[in-house]
C-alpha cells in the first residue's frame, strides 16, 4: 500500500485547498481533526493530511473569505468549525474543474491513459 | 484513551506554555485532545502526547510554525482590510466626505484667527480617540489584563494603531537630519513652518486612519454578532 503524507508530496499540496473545499461542500461544517480523519477514511489511509499543512490552508481559505468559522463548546473545550461562505461555495466547482483538467492533462503527458474529451 | 482531569490539566499547561495566541491554543488543544481520545491506551499520557505531537505536527517546532503562519495570515488579511477602508474614502460616495473634511480643515488652518499652537492638541485629540476605540475593543471582548490569552487580532489592531505614528516618526527623523545636515539649523518648531495645505494633508491623512481603524473595530463585532 502506498501511503502519502500531504506535507511532503508537492502534487497533493497543490490540491489541498480543493480537497478541503470539496469536503466542506459535502459535509456543510467540519473541524480540523475531523477533516484529517475523513481524508484518511475516504482514501483507506493512503492519503494523510498532516496538521502542519491543514491548518495553514484552512486559515488561508478563511482569510480569503472562502471559509467562515464558528465555535461550539464540546466536552468542555472550544471546537472551531469551518464552513463554506457563499463565495467559497461558488469556488468549489471551479476548483474541481481545474483539478480534473490538470489530472486529465497529466494522464495525457505521462501516457497513463488517453485524455477524455 | 480516556483523558483524566490530570491529563487535561497537563495538556492545558503544555500548550499554554508553547503557544502564544488564543486562536491557535483553542484549535490545537481541541485537535490534540480529539487525537489522544482516539489513541490506544498503551502509554502514559505525557508520552502519548509527546509521540502524538511529534508524529502529527513534527514536534513543538511544528506547533509554533502553525501559529506563526496563522499570525502572518491574519495580519495580512487585517492590513488588506485596513487599506480597503482607506481606499473606500477615495471612491464615491466616500470621497464626498473626504473632500468636505479636507475643505473644513483647510478653512480652519488657513484662517487668521487659528492659533498654530492648536494644531498639536487637535492631533493629540484624534490619537486619544483612536486609543479609546482600541481599549473599548478590549473591554467588549472581555479581555482581562495578564489573564486572557492574547488573540492574533490584538496584535493586528496594535500594529495598525501605531502605524501612522511610526511613519510620522520616520519622516520627522529624516527631516530633522536633513535640516541639521544641510541648513545647519534645529527644526524645533518644524510644524510652524508647514503651510496650511501641508497641515491639512497631514491632518486628513490621520483622520482617514482614525475612520478606517474605527471601521475595523466595528466590523469585528458585526461579524461576531452575525455568527
Amino acid at each position: 500500500m502506498y501511503t502519502c503524507a500531504m506535507s511532503n508530496n508537492p502534487l497533493l499540496k497543490g490540491t489541498l485547498q480543493t480537497i478541503i473545499l470539496k469536503l466542506l461542500a459535502d459535509h456543510t461544517e467540519m473541524y480540523g481533526y475531523e477533516i484529517t480523519q475523513k481524508v484518511k477514511e475516504v482514501t483507506d489511509g493512503e492519503i494523510m493530511i498532516t496538521e502542519g499543512a491543514l491548518y495553514p490552508a484552512l486559515h488561508k481559505l478563511e482569510a480569503e473569505g472562502l471559509l467562515e468559522t464558528f465555535t461550539q463548546i464540546v466536552d468542555n473545550r472550544v471546537r472551531k468549525y469551518y464552513r463554506l461562505t457563499e463565495q467559497g461555495g461558488h469556488q468549489v466547482s471551479d476548483k474541481l474543474s481545474e483539478a480534473a483538467a490538470y489530472i486529465n492533462q497529466l494522464q495525457l503527458l505521462l501516457n497513463l491513459k488517453p485524455a477524455s474529451k | 484513551m480516556k483523558l483524566t482531569k490530570d491529563d487535561i490539566k497537563y495538556l492545558n499547561e503544555f500548550l499554554n506554555k508553547e503557544l502564544v495566541y488564543r486562536e491557535t491554543f483553542e484549535e490545537l488543544y481541541d485537535h490534540i485532545s480529539s487525537g489522544l481520545e482516539n489513541a490506544p491506551e498503551s502509554l502514559p499520557f505525557n508520552e502519548a502526547l509527546k509521540n502524538y505531537v511529534t508524529r502529527e505536527f513534527g514536534g513543538i517546532s511544528g506547533l509554533r510554525k502553525i501559529e506563526e503562519q496563522h499570525r502572518a495570515t491574519v495580519l495580512r488579511a487585517m492590513k488588506r482590510q485596513y487599506f480597503n477602508y482607506i481606499y473606500q474614502h477615495f471612491r464615491f460616495p466616500g470621497i464626498i466626505l473626504l473632500v468636505l473634511i479636507a475643505a473644513l480643515v483647510y478653512t480652519i488652518f488657513s484662517a487668521a484667527w487659528f492659533p498654530t499652537t492648536w494644531y498639536f492638541p487637535m492631533f493629540l485629540t484624534m490619537s486619544i480617540i483612536v486609543s479609546a476605540v482600541h481599549y473599548i475593543r478590549y473591554i467588549r471582548i472581555g479581555y482581562i489584563w495578564k489573564s486572557t490569552k492574547r488573540s492574533v487580532k490584538d496584535d493586528g489592531f496594535t500594529l495598525i494603531k501605531y502605524a501612522p505614528g511610526k511613519v510620522i516618526m520616520f519622516f520627522a527623523v529624516v527631516v530633522f537630519v536633513l535640516y541639521r545636515w544641510f541648513i545647519k539649523d534645529t527644526p524645533l518648531i518644524l510644524f510652524d513652518r508647514l503651510s496650511p495645505i501641508a497641515e491639512t494633508c497631514l491632518f486628513v491623512a490621520y483622520a482617514l486612519h482614525a475612520m478606517s481603524f474605527y471601521k475595523m473595530y466595528a466590523a469585528e463585532f458585526k461579524v461576531d454578532l452575525a455568527k
